[in-house]
Order: C-alpha cells, then sequence, then structure tokens
C-alpha cells in the first residue's frame, strides 16, 4: 500500500489517492501507515518544487490532496490513539496592516507536514495578538509574513514585544515574504528569512534544530 | 554625442530597439509621489487631479523622467466589468474606506472556501457569455458616480503630458487577459486546482472570457482616451509548469495582446516574478509593441539576450532598494543593468518604488540614468 499511496500522491492523483486510502481503511491497515505513505508523498513533493522540477501549483494540489486525505484518516487516527510526532510549535501569521497569506498559506501546510504544530491566525494580526498566542501555545517559533515595504515595521513591532515578554531567548522567529532579504531580516531581528515556502522550512527546521 | 531628445522621441526610439540620446527612466511611482506632497493616498486615488499635481510635483523634482503617471489607476479599482482588480467584485480594502487614508490599498484575498467567483459560474460563463459575470454586487451608487466622473479627468491629463509636455504616458488603461482574471476571481487556490481537475473546461470558459476582455479592455481604453495599456502575465513564472504555461497563459497572453495592438494601443507588459527560464515564449508577442517590466527577479542581461531584438525592456531594480539601500547601490545596480543591456537601445531604467521610497535614492536611480545612460 505505503508505495503506491506516496506515488499516487507524487503523480498528483487526487482521486487516485482518495480512493488508495479508502481501500486501504477498509481493508483494516493500520491509519498510522497510511499517513506515513502520504507524508513521504508530500516530503518528495518538496524536494521536486526545492529542485524546480514540480512548481507551485503542484505544492498546491498535494497539499490538498493531503488534506482531503487527512479528513478521510482522521477518525481512524483517533481510534488508534495516533500522537502525532511534533518537532515545534509555531505560532505564525501576516502582519498588521497586510493582507497576503498565498505564500503563508503554502509554508503552514509544508511545515504542518513536517511535524509542526502550528497556530495561524491569519492576515492583518497585531503583534500582540501574535505573541499573546506565543505564549498561550507555549510556542517555540514565531512566523511573520508580509509582502509590503511597511510590514517590515509590524514584524520588527513583533519582535520588540516578544522582547519586552521576556520570551525572545526561547522563541526563534522567521519571516517570510517577497521582498524580505538579509537586510530586512536584520532590521527586524528575526533569526531567519526566506522568499520561498519550501526554502523556508528548510530555514525553520535548521532553527528548530539549533533552538 | 547626439542632440538631446525630447521623452517622446527617446521612447520611441527604444521601444522601437534603436539608440536615441541616452537610456530611458521611468520610475513606477504612484503613491511614493502623494508622499513626496504629503498628500493622502486616499486624495492621491480618488481625484486624478490630484494624482497629477503630485506626480508634476515628483517629476519636477527628479529633473523630469520619460514617463508620465495619469492618475488612471481608481478607474481600474471602479472598473464595473469582472476584470481582475476592480473594488466592485474583489476585497479591496481602499485608503479613506476600509483603510486609514495614508494607508495603501490593500487586497484581502479572500478565504478558498467563500471565492468571488464560484464553480457554477463557469457553467454561466459558458452558457451566456462573460458578460454574466458582471454583478457590481460590493458597488455603491457613489462608485458608480465616481466611475463616471474619472474617465473624463484622465484624458486631458494625459493629453497635457503627450502634448504640451512632450513626455508619453506610462499607462492609461488596464488590459485584462483569463488567467489573471479567473486567479483573482476564484482565488489563486481554487484556480491553480481547477486547472489540475477540469482542465478542458478551463480552456472552453478562458476563450469565451478572453473575448469578453478584449471587448471590454478596448472599450475601457477608448473612454480613458488611453494610448498605452497594461497587460499583466496573470500568473508568476514560477506558479506552474511550461506545459501549463504554454496550454493555458500563452495562447491567451498573445491573442490579448495583438488584440491591443491590432487597435493601436502601445502595452506594458507587466511581468513580475522570475521569468529567466521562460523568456523565450515572450518571443510570441508582438515585436516592438510596448515595453517589458521585468521586476529584480529576471535575470534581465538574460533577457536582453533572448529579447533585444524583439521587445524593449523596462524596470529590474527591486523596490525595497529605495527604501533599505543606500546611495552607492543604487548607482552599482544601475549600472550593472546599463552596462549589460543598453547596446542597441531598448532599455528603460525603473522600479515599482513603494510609497515609502527615500528622494535621494530614487534621485540616485534618475540621475545615474541621465548621466551614465548617454549613449
Amino acid at each position: 500500500m505505503s508505495e503506491s499511496l506516496t506515488t499516487l500522491l507524487v503523480d498528483m492523483d487526487e482521486n487516485g489517492v482518495l480512493e488508495e486510502v479508502k481501500s486501504c481503511l477498509a481493508a483494516g491497515e493500520n491509519a498510522q501507515d497510511i499517513l506515513e505513505a502520504l507524508s513521504e508523498g508530500m516530503n518528495i513533493v518538496g524536494e521536486k518544487y526545492g529542485a524546480k522540477e514540480y512548481f507551485l501549483a503542484d505544492l498546491v494540489m498535494a497539499a490538498e490532496i493531503f488534506k482531503e486525505s487527512m479528513e478521510l484518516l482522521e477518525p481512524a487516527l483517533a481510534e488508534e490513539k495516533v500522537e502525532q510526532k511534533i518537532c515545534g510549535k509555531m505560532v505564525i501569521g501576516t502582519v498588521a496592516g497586510d493582507l497576503h497569506d498565498i505564500g503563508k498559506n503554502i509554508f503552514v501546510a509544508l511545515a504542518r507536514n513536517a511535524g509542526f504544530a502550528v497556530t495561524d491566525l491569519g492576515i492583518d494580526v497585531p503583534a500582540n495578538r501574535l505573541v499573546d498566542q506565543v505564549k498561550k501555545d507555549g510556542a517555540n517559533v514565531l512566523g511573520l509574513s508580509g509582502i509590503l515595504t511597511f510590514s517590515l515595521d509590524s514584524m520588527a513591532d513583533a519582535v520588540e514585544l516578544l522582547k519586552e515578554a521576556g520570551l525572545r531567548d526561547q522563541v526563534k522567529v522567521i519571516i517570510g515574504g517577497l521582498p524580505v532579504d538579509e537586510r530586512w531580516c536584520e532590521l527586524v531581528g528575526a533569526d531567519a528569512f526566506s522568499d520561498d515556502a519550501y526554502e523556508g522550512l528548510q530555514k525553520l527546521l535548521a532553527l528548530v534544530e539549533v533552538a | 554625442m547626439m542632440a538631446e531628445m525630447t521623452a517622446i522621441e527617446r521612447v520611441d526610439k527604444h521601444i522601437n530597439l534603436e539608440e536615441p540620446d541616452r537610456v530611458g527612466i521611468a520610475p513606477m511611482g504612484e503613491f511614493y509621489y502623494a508622499q513626496l506632497v504629503n498628500m493622502s493616498i486616499a486624495d492621491f486615488l480618488m481625484d486624478p487631479a490630484r494624482t497629477d499635481e503630485a506626480f508634476e510635483y515628483g517629476f519636477k523634482k527628479h529633473g523630469g523622467f520619460d514617463m508620465a503617471e495619469t492618475g488612471f489607476l481608481m478607474a481600474s479599482y471602479m472598473s464595473p466589468a469582472p476584470d481582475g482588480f476592480s473594488t466592485f467584485y474583489l476585497d479591496w480594502h481602499l485608503p479613506g474606506r476600509e483603510r486609514d487614508p495614508y494607508a495603501i490599498p490593500n487586497l484581502n484575498e479572500r478565504a478558498k472556501e467563500d471565492p468571488v467567483m464560484t464553480e457554477k459560474d463557469y457553467d454561466v460563463v459558458l452558457k451566456h457569455g462573460f458578460h454574466r459575470l458582471f454583478s457590481f454586487r460590493r458597488a455603491g451608487v457613489a462608485d458608480l458616480g465616481l466611475l463616471a466622473s474619472l474617465g473624463p479627468k484622465v484624458g486631458p491629463i494625459a493629453r497635457k503630458w503627450w502634448e504640451e509636455y512632450q513626455v508619453p504616458t506610462m499607462i492609461d488603461g488596464g488590459f485584462g487577459q483569463p488567467v489573471g482574471v479567473l486567479a483573482r476571481m476564484r482565488g489563486i487556490t481554487n484556480f491553480l486546482l481547477d486547472l489540475r481537475r477540469r482542465p478542458e473546461k478551463m480552456l472552453e470558459v478562458m476563450d469565451v472570457v478572453c473575448d469578453g476582455l478584449i471587448a471590454y479592455s478596448l472599450n475601457q481604453a477608448e473612454m480613458l482616451h488611453a494610448r498605452t495599456l497594461i497587460l499583466g502575465a496573470g500568473t508568476a513564472a514560477d506558479f506552474i509548469s511550461p506545459q501549463m504555461f504554454e496550454k493555458f497563459v500563452l495562447p491567451f497572453l498573445v491573442r490579448c495582446a495583438h488584440a491591443a495592438v491590432e487597435a493601436g494601443y502601445r502595452l506594458q507588459y507587466h511581468f513580475d516574478t522570475n521569468w529567466t527560464p521562460m523568456l523565450h515564449y515572450l518571443k510570441e508577442l508582438p515585436p516592438r509593441s510596448g515595453y517589458l517590466h521585468l521586476d529584480e527577479r529576471t535575470d534581465i542581461v538574460a533577457a536582453k539576450k533572448v529579447l533585444g531584438d524583439h521587445l524593449c525592456l523596462f524596470g529590474n531594480l527591486k523596490p525595497a532598494l529605495f527604501r533599505f539601500g543606500t546611495e552607492e547601490e543604487v548607482e552599482r545596480r544601475v549600472k550593472e543593468i546599463i552596462d549589460g543591456c543598453a547596446a542597441g537601445g531598448g532599455l528603460i531604467i525603473s522600479a515599482e518604488l513603494t510609497a515609502d521610497s527615500r528622494f535621494e535614492l530614487v534621485d540616485k536611480m534618475v540621475q545615474t540614468t541621465k548621466t551614465y545612460g548617454v549613449y
């Protein structure tokens, strides 16, 4: 099962994946194994995107198939009392004054697949709300997204509030969006930056490893 | 050194891929000019006369550019057609309305589950035509009145720049194309899924939408007395594979471009993100038909090699450079672009400035082009 399910996802055969998940569940196969096969598929799709073999449309499609599959799997996972491995807790949002979220949403899908528990606060999120959520979740990563140059100020505000809350040493900050670069990262006081969802995931994983 | 040309003569030469007196310079400033005169973005946006007042101040303060901005922008927010930009359909948050008067417009990209256009609308388009999507669902009487007042104001401003100041206008009308419109109306995620799930139906829909957009765009251009229309790629180069680009984007892009050119318009091909691996496709656009805006993510020297005998190149400086950079960095980048792309003509230096760009950095781009870019 697992190999064909992985291949079907990599080939983005939506109906094929969903039928295979249903058929595996009906045959009484372990939901955890099914999930691992799907996750492996997502990893391969991510790698192909990183290698420029796949494009953003492919990532979107694969994430959608994964989400649909999870809807089928969740009852069985709950029944098996599977506790998913969590490699980090991240709070993320598009910062105040900015409403763009396509890139953030893809990054969130990739991070969840990689094992992060993610609280996505959506768009136009004030700094205090982001920091309050970090406290509430006990998160070790704060993700800040934005594509307007004005967003730099909102990102910097969030980092400043994090410092004031005495959390800066415990929480890594990653920023993302088309215009972000090294200089932007320095001005905001973030730990990592990316203008690409897949590259952002690699940087997130590296951040958590050293955290 | 040849005699100094007017901006019209200079831009014409560049578009025809001939060497004029110097490289062109035409910042895409929009709200940057409002900031220079401390005008609210709301005032700048809602009244073409105020837009022109702010632009003319910036134009003179920088010692002149080779293209003028004419205040047509609000007309595109007020477009009655679902052309991918209109606030009549899309959830724009505009200054002085949903946002602070000094804030820039911001598009709320609707949730995947709540698109402006539903899957059923595809059937409506196929059965009844593109015009059946016209709904004015978010418009009020005041907006319809505002729309009616905009056209008559933009035309005389454009004429002033062309005829009195001898400066061509940069963009004074829009040209929608199916991918851009459907991606906005369905939401990018839904649209990408639609292309995967029902490709043949999407081609049929896009065919109908393309005809409707050509008709609407040409009518709007006439109303605005436009001469240069902006035609975007509608999707980023790295969004879809080359195979999907060939199937879903290129044929419609080329069709729209030919329709505009045959009707006598010049085009700004507005292609953001990295087009470097896909530049060869742009050879299919009508030659010498306008100028190709490329942002900093495309390798403009590679573009010169591929398209140097086909289209004038425009842009390529990173917008954030004008807020966070230094004068030395701006000067260095302008010189690099000129060194790599100026030979033979067909180069206009530009950047899409953000409202918070710094005057001295913009000025460095303008003055470096004017001095270093002399042929």
